[in-house]
């Protein structure tokens, strides 16, 4: 193990205005299965330091996996005074919190008191579950994967924080073929926790759920594009939070003039129903953490109350830049990345409908469920999600499903169309959000939602 | 490079003390340097080394694969790669790593500067964009310019011991735009081998002038018409359905919607595609690929027939044929940290014989689509993409950018109706692509 106080003083020493350490390591195992088959199972081992320093108003950093620590600093030393050079507005850092720490997740079942062989046999059963659900099954994926990250983290304002977190991620993706179509079916749970993780997110039925799926959605028809009114359900409730206003609020980009939400703090952006929040202390989801990766303690933001933005995302840097309160935002993916502003696990807050009376209002619209993939363009909000599946609503009343549809709009527009919340909140959108190149895992969520006249674009 | 061979060889002794059929072990550094401006503010330098190995066992037809960076652990890295081979139920369709190791020089180009990490003339290129005059309107500016300087080796028990090096510079370019509570914007990227072929303020004046223009924005109606593509729409459209479609797994597993298709004229005899491994300036280009086959010029699709797959050696053995140099590992290509998989190493689509300039000025009405951020269902062969960034056209003419609208077809159909390709190539990533149109395509609109 690495002496990060040493690097901390050697920091000093050269005269740096704040340094920061962090030793990172992760170990994880992923077992992929194929059609029933092993197809690729693997193991990593990865550990490194990274070294940030702020000179004069200027980063540098540096992630390095070999012995040439010392030169490292310097490096970033280097690089921080080369481009304060080139900056006129010298702002100083301060931190207001400083914590010496430490944070375990907590684990039922450790991941190396199972061994190999029973995890293979796990995910084997899945894979093969699949194709005993449906005979239209041609092509099946099952993916496990486990991750133990160690960190320990130590700046010059005196923070540090050690943690280990733990978690667990499973997906099932199944490919139906009948006389010409094809379809796609996706489920996936994951958490922070050990191996039991599986058994309480209902892990060993997703065989079966995406196979039912798979089949439905082969004879699902397309829709001609247009504007709909729309159900939407809590996966992609939690996508539109996530991408809609989870990234135009984290602090960065509101800094950088790149955020649509800039200038809008404490104005009225959304229908008086929506309230979003992110919150990375909640036990049992996939973006759960206790501290972030600058040491700062996580806690819950409430980003939309009532309709009014409230609250950004921010980290250390932000935190100064804005003078907005440090809310434990920073995450990295590796010691070969700084932390930068990310969310945890953002959701809608529930409301007071249920999920009948949001669909009995609707006499010709659609329900649309899970997604595939999302985007927002964060200068001006315009996004794009692609939705799993969905269902058409004739008269108050659920009818066939369709395929694959996509949704765009701008979200202020989106979100001031939202006419009714429902009661049933769950965060359980798991996934890998990639910014600037850094992938973390987060979680998403909410209760149903009604939104009218939305942008469907086609699939017919 | 001599190290990372040494490295290699290292694990290969290792190796020999398990009841093991074969070992292949892959290793990789790369010094990464990379400047970023961000709202016109120099703002991030980061430099980072990230050395490893990635090695695979076969114990019969079980294989298991570990990776480390902590090289004190070459050790425990075979030993747990072994363990993980010993368990693994057998695979009947693989038949062995690599056995065909050939050396192979092509003479690729790289750069000094980026090899002796030159700090001050990856400066300049960012220092150079952030004295730009910049118009009012633009209200931030972002550049990040990275240089990298990767080496590679591998080594296996059929005797395959090959190493090289390439040196790669890419940089991004974003505007942000606004006039009153009208904000627009604009992006730009390029991807070379050498630093001195990144023209970083050409590109940020094009992006800013872009960003203005796009203040200029209006919705359309639906309509099924004609479309440009830009070559970097032309990526997500074409390149990915090709390169994700004649992939030699995809199809195996029929997750290919040009499954059923292999061999057969489907596309516009006017598309031609080849993947060449060995361009002397393709950022792709390596002597060999991510499992030391010798990389080479592979046709994949002559006058609209799909005439070859993409493939790496595990595909390429079930079907008892020869891997076609298409192994890769991981999304940077060389990255110790992935088992090989499959991807075009550089993809040109055939230039047309038309200006892009006149096929602009020859359409009635149309939409030329810059960028959608969308991708192709592969399984299906079904694309439905935002607009991200695009041109209503009439009589030959750009008349405004579009906002909120979609764009759908079946990708066979799309291929099939192409009716023009430009006599310009761009380089967009790993991709060689000319503007293309096509006829017929459905316009969502958002009026």
């Amino acid at each position: 193990m690495y002496n990060l106080d040493k690097i901390i003083n050697i920091g000093l020493k050269i005269g740096v205005d704040f340094i920061e350490a962090r030793f990172q390591s992760n170990s994880n195992l992923t077992i992929t299965y194929f059609d029933g088959k092993p197809r690729n199972i693997q193991h990593g081992f990865d550990n490194g330091i990274a070294i940030r320093i702020y000179y004069k108003g200027a980063w540098g950093f540096s992630g390095i996996n070999n012995e040439d620590i010392e030169k490292g600093i310097h490096v970033a030393y280097k690089m921080a005074k080369k481009a304060s050079e080139k900056i006129d507005q010298k702002k100083e850092l301060k931190i207001s919190k400083h914590e010496k720490a430490r944070s375990i997740t907590k684990v039922q079942i450790p991941f190396e008191n199972v061994s190999i062989e029973d995890k293979l046999e796990v995910v084997k059963t899945i894979s093969q579950d699949i194709e005993k659900h449906s005979e239209h099954i041609k092509s099946s994926t099952v993916n496990y994967n486990e991750n133990v990250d160690k960190k320990i983290i130590c700046n010059s304002f005196g923070i540090n924080v050690e943690k280990i977190e733990s978690y667990l991620h499973l997906s099932c993706t199944a490919i139906g073929l009948m006389e010409g179509n094809r379809s796609r079916g996706y489920e996936a749970i994951g958490s922070t926790g050990g191996f039991e993780v599986i058994k309480e997110k209902n892990g060993y039925n997703l065989g079966e759920k995406v196979a039912k799926k798979a089949e439905m959605l082969i004879s699902a028809k397309g829709i001609k594009p247009g504007v709909y009114d729309c159900v939407i359900d809590p996966i992609l409730a939690g996508v539109f939070a996530h991408e809609g206003i989870g990234h135009p609020s984290e602090a960065d980009a509101i800094v950088e003039g790149n955020s649509i939400l800039k200038d809008m703090l404490n104005q009225k952006i959304a229908s008086e129903l929506v309230t979003i929040k992110d919150n990375p202390l909640i036990e049992g989801t996939y973006g759960n953490y206790e501290y972030d990766d600058e040491g700062i303690k996580g806690q819950e933001k409430i980003i939309i109350k009532n309709g009014y933005l409230n609250q950004f995302l921010n980290n250390i840097e932000t935190a100064n830049i804005l003078n907005h309160e440090m809310n434990g935002s920073a995450r990295a993916a590796s010691y070969l990345n700084e932390p930068i502003v990310r969310m945890s696990n953002i959701f809608f807050d529930k409301g007071d409908y249920k999920f009948d009376e949001l669909i009995n209002e609707i006499n010709f619209g659609l329900y649309l469920k899970g997604f595939v993939y999302g985007y927002v363009t964060p200068n001006n909000g315009q996004y794009t999600f692609k939705c799993e599946y969905g269902y058409v609503i004739e008269k108050g009343e659920i009818e066939y499903p369709i395929r694959e549809v996509s949704t765009s709009g701008q979200i202020l527009e989106t979100l001031k169309k939202i006419d009714a919340v429902g009661n049933d909140l769950v965060i359980e959108g798991v996934g890998h959000c990639g910014k600037e190149g850094q992938f973390v895992r987060v979680g998403d969520g909410g209760p149903h939602l009604r939104a009218r006249k939305i942008v469907i674009g086609g699939s017919e | 490079m001599k190290d990372l061979i040494d490295i290699c060889n290292k694990a290969i002794r290792f190796s020999r003390k398990y009841q093991i059929d074969s070992c292949e072990v892959f290793s990789s550094s790369s010094y990464i340097f990379e400047i970023g401006l961000k709202k016109n503010e120099l703002k991030i330098l980061r430099n980072k080394i990230d050395k490893g190995i990635g090695i695979r066992v076969a114990i019969n037809k079980s294989v298991g694969f570990s990776y480390t960076s902590d090289l004190s652990k070459i050790e425990d890295t075979v030993k747990s790669a072994y363990n993980i081979a010993r368990v693994s139920p057998p695979d009947p369709d693989f038949k062995s790593f690599n056995d065909k190791g050939a050396d192979n020089r092509i003479g690729l180009v790289n750069d000094e500067d980026i090899k002796n990490l030159n700090v001050e003339k990856t400066l300049d290129i960012i220092t150079q964009v952030r004295e730009l005059n910049l118009d009012k309107r633009i209200i931030s500016l972002n550049a990040n310019l990275t240089v990298e300087y990767i080496q590679v080796a591998i080594a296996n028990t059929f005797g395959v011991e090959n190493s090289d090096e390439l040196t790669t510079s890419g940089i991004i370019v974003e505007a942000s735009s606004r006039e009153g509570d009208n904000f627009s914007g604009s992006f730009d990227f390029m991807y070379t081998r050498t630093l001195k072929e990144i023209n970083a303020v050409e590109l940020a004046k094009e992006v800013c002038k872009r960003a203005i223009y796009n203040l200029n924005k209006s919705k359309v109606s639906s309509m099924n018409t004609t479309v440009i593509l830009d070559p970097i729409c032309v990526s997500s459209v074409v390149g990915e359905s090709i390169a994700a479609g004649l992939n030699a797994e995809n199809v195996q597993k029929k997750r290919s919607f040009l499954s059923e298709d292999i061999g057969s004229q489907v596309f516009s005899e006017k598309l031609n595609i080849i993947d060449d491994g060995t361009i002397a300036d393709g950022i792709g280009s390596l002597n060999f690929d991510a499992e030391g086959y010798p990389s080479r010029r592979n046709v994949l699709i002559d006058k609209g027939k799909i005439i070859s797959l993409m493939h790496n050696s595990y595909t390429a053995k079930k079907e008892n044929k020869e891997s076609t140099g298409n192994a890769i590992r991981g999304s940077t290509f060389w990255d110790y940290s992935s088992l090989p998989s499959i991807s075009p190493r550089n993809l040109i689509v055939e230039k047309g014989n038309k200006k892009i300039e006149d096929m602009i000025s020859d359409l009635k009405k149309g939409i030329l689509i810059r960028y959608t951020g969308d991708s192709p269902n592969i399984v299906t062969g079904d694309f439905t993409g935002i607009i991200n960034e695009g041109y209503y056209v009439e009589n030959g003419e750009i008349k405004f950018s579009i906002v909120e609208a979609t764009f759908s077809g079946k990708i066979k159909s799309m291929l099939k109706n192409i009716v023009e390709l430009s006599s310009d190539l761009k380089n967009v990533g790993n991709m060689r692509l000319p503007y293309i149109m096509i006829e017929d395509v459905s316009i969502g609109g958002g009026i």
